[in-house]
């Protein structure tokens, strides 16, 4: 018997005035899935994300996570989501432990399981800034591992996270991988974009590539190197746009 | 075609605020915002009817030793006004010099830049136009004086740019110590009435009794003073080109030049020390990173909004504004307060009209921290009734302040100040009630670091218009039960401030359905 769908989007569009933004999408993916959503810049990703996560409505179709359609119940999704936008949105005049504070208290979680569990996270992700810095002063990559503790927190079902490993050093990489992959085996959903391709190589197997709003390409991680020598090769061959040639003035 | 640094920069500015307002407002926001500010200038015409005719009779005059005294004191008073309040209200730093910080772009340009962008400014295109046509009608009168007069009012105009930016950096400087700032307006203030007290009232009383006598007295014991003014003595260089004079000109012009230079050197030295890379721009860091205590979504998102408003420049800015308030009062609006009975209602609506870009700009503090609250699950509603409580508590400690000053300093009685009071709730209420609205329909991110964003353009000229509209319902109704029950005044606001009450509680639901309809917008604008 297959596993329940966790997402499900139906032929969804999204305009900003007359751009397209994402065009007619329709994907489903089981709970337990491990995505990875890729593309150009521009492709749509983030804007499939925030269709995701209820941060934006689409302008048609339906978006359902668990189940549960974004339209007429989004406090129940919100409740079992894990999300890290794009911008990851923290509140930058909070130091670290108010924010992580606020989110958890927010989420309904006592303040012994949110101490515990933000030990145990910022110990693993090595985020020991002085505590009364303000998370405006903390670098990119500070913030970074800040924004997935947040995600992280509360023990989502569904796990999104915009370009998670952007501006994150090696070693911390590392830790990453080993925390979604952990997460995954646990039955946990995780949708990722990424433009690090040797990553989303390691960690998805299954990937869906978007091109101008629509869906390019769609399936096992393993079927689409089967077509091309690696990821990469095939991304390119789908997308296209690759401009060779060496600049005029160098 | 080759563009150098400061086309570029000032190119990049133009765009920049193009591009926010056209995206801020949509088109048919900027359709009436074309309007608003149409019908603005139509009211300002007066204003520069009445500089016109000032230009007129000064022009006229100008051989006549009072001409010139009055062509100077005025061009001074106004051209120092416009500066103050330019800076007071956040009419600084145009540019971003932040994202011009890693070019190779000499400081000198930038300034430069800066300068000419702030001219760009509303409230220093309005003095522009008010020199503009006191020039263009005193030319009608003495053409050959062209030079001259563009000399004087050249000047004016750098010193109203360069006041600008000196009081808005020192604002900036003394509300990041909020304690400092309080404790050093507070010393001002009754430094400033010790002084000022006993002419003011000398005045006050002339005016009253309309002694003629006593004002001549009074304008024969300041005329010497202004005499002195640099301004002034420009004007007088007028009257001697006028006749052939050129060496005594030359002399009198020298105090304004001087002036001008100092003025200028002042401000680029302040500029310079802001704009270097080693200049701290953080607030003082938390005082303690103590975690909160939130009983409930709502109490936590008060006690977020409260922490913007109390850590912000601007929030900090805003619990100033009582003390400033009083001054006015007291100083130079001594005269125009319409009686102890209108003037602690009269500054709860100034103090109300101070915070409107806070009220109606409800998740500018988030920034790109509004994605949270919208991710978290919460209620839309408990996130407007947290960001309320929070504004109310902020307004109530303006409130408390100004009126337990007014009652130490001008007595005004038990009924005015609970009526105030009232009137206050009142607004308040009103404000943040049409701040769920407004703060969807024009979001836009607040500095923490700067006394104001955006300065006086676009986006922010709407809730300044909307905030005077309440003003003058509120204040209207207050102004009619006063004058046709007088003593139906505390009951009749308490009325009102309940009707406004519920009035909330009717419209909170509402606008939250609407803040979840347009979350979009505030994802566009400030994610």
């Amino acid at each position: 018997m297959s596993s329940p769908l966790a997402i499900e989007l139906k032929s969804v569009t999204k305009t900003f005035a007359s751009t397209v933004a994402v065009d007619r999408l329709s994907l489903s993916f089981p709970e337990g899935s491990f995505v990875g959503l890729l593309g150009r810049n521009g492709a749509g990703k983030s804007t499939t994300l925030k269709l995701l996560t209820g941060l934006i409505a689409p302008t048609s179709g339906e978006v359902r996570l668990l189940g549960i359609d974004m339209a007429k119940d989004p406090m129940s999704i919100k409740r079992q989501i894990g999300t890290m936008p794009e911008d990851m949105g923290l509140l930058d005049q909070l130091t670290r432990d108010q924010f992580l504070h606020f989110v958890g208290r927010m989420r309904g979680m006592d303040e012994g399981t949110i101490l515990e569990r933000g030990k145990e996270l910022f110990d693993k992700l090595d985020l020991h800034p002085d505590p009364k810095t303000l998370i405006a002063d903390f670098s990119f990559g500070m913030k970074k591992k800040l924004a997935l503790s947040t995600a992280l927190l509360h023990g989502p079902k569904v796990l999104f996270l915009d370009e998670p490993f952007e501006g994150i050093d090696p070693v911390t990489s590392r830790t990453i991988k080993e925390i979604l992959l952990g997460l995954q085996q646990r039955g946990v959903t995780l949708v990722l974009t990424s433009h690090i391709l040797e990553v989303v190589e390691k960690l998805c197997p299954i990937i869906a590539i978007l091109d101008h709003g629509s869906l390019k390409g769609f399936g096992r991680l393993e079927e689409l190197r089967a077509e091309s020598e690696s990821l990469e090769s095939y991304f390119v061959g789908l997308v296209g746009g690759v401009k060779a040639g060496e600049l005029s003035w160098l | 075609m080759k563009i150098g640094p400061f086309r570029a920069l000032l190119a990049a500015h133009a765009q920049m605020t193009w591009n926010r307002t056209k995206k801020g407002l949509g088109r048919r926001g900027m359709a009436a915002t074309a309007l608003a500010i149409g019908f603005l200038m139509s009211l300002a015409v007066p204003m520069f009817a009445t500089f016109a005719f000032l230009g007129y009779l000064f022009g006229h005059g100008i051989d006549k030793p009072l001409a010139s005294l009055l062509l100077g004191s005025v061009v001074g008073f106004v051209a120092c006004a416009f500066g103050i309040m330019g800076g007071v209200l956040g009419g600084t730093r145009q540019l971003a010099w932040e994202a011009y910080r890693s070019y190779p772009i000499p400081f000198r340009t930038l300034f430069f830049a800066e300068m000419s962008a702030s001219a760009g400014d509303v409230l220093a295109l309005g003095f522009i136009g008010l020199m503009a046509s006191m020039a263009a009608a005193f030319l009608t009168q003495r053409p050959l004086l062209l030079p001259w007069l563009s000399l004087l009012l050249v000047q004016a105009i750098l010193w109203m740019l360069f006041l600008q930016q000196l009081v808005g950096t020192l604002a900036t400087a003394a509300v990041r110590r909020l304690r400092v700032a309080l404790l050093v307006i507070t010393l001002s203030a009754w430094a400033g009435f010790a002084l000022l007290g006993s002419a003011v009232s000398e005045l006050h009383g002339a005016l009253r009794a309309d002694n003629v006598d006593t004002m001549l007295t009074i304008w024969r014991r300041i005329r010497p003073s202004l005499e002195m003014l640099p301004p002034v003595m420009s004007a007088r260089a007028l009257g001697a080109v006028q006749k052939g004079a050129w060496r005594q000109a030359a002399w009198l012009e020298l105090p304004m030049l001087t002036v001008t230079v100092a003025l200028g050197v002042a401000t680029y030295l302040v500029l310079q020390r802001e704009a270097s890379p080693r200049a701290s721009h953080a607030l003082e860091s938390t005082r303690s990173a103590r975690l909160w205590r939130l009983s409930s979504p709502v109490l936590a998102m008060a006690r977020l909004h409260a922490h913007h408003l109390t850590t912000s420049l601007q929030g900090r800015f805003g619990l100033v504004i009582p003390i400033v308030t009083v001054v006015l009062i007291k100083g130079p609006l001594a005269n125009v307060t319409f009686g102890r009975a209108w003037m602690a209602p009269g500054a709860i609506l100034y103090v109300a009209l101070t915070a409107t870009q806070l009220q109606f700009n409800q998740f500018g503090f988030d920034g790109q921290g509004a994605k949270t609250l919208l991710l978290l699950p919460i209620r839309t509603r408990d996130i407007l009734l947290g960001k309320a409580i929070a504004l109310a508590a902020y307004s109530a400690v303006q409130y408390a302040a100004l009126l337990a000053l007014l009652t130490f300093m001008v007595h005004p009685g038990a009924t005015v100040i609970v009526g105030s009071a009232l009137l206050g709730g009142c607004l308040v209420v009103a404000h943040v009630a049409q701040g769920h609205w407004v703060s969807v329909i024009f979001p836009r991110p607040l500095p923490f670091h700067r006394v104001q964003g955006g300065g006086l353009q676009g986006a922010n000229l709407f809730p300044l218009g909307l905030g005077l509209l309440n003003a003058a319902v509120f204040g209207g109704a207050y102004g009619l039960v006063t004058r046709l029950a007088p003593r139906a005044t505390v009951p009749a606001a308490a009325v009102l401030f309940a009707l406004t009450l519920a009035g909330y509680a009717w419209l909170l639901p509402r606008a939250a359905r609407f803040v979840e309809r347009r979350q979009e917008r505030l994802v566009e604008m400030l994610g």
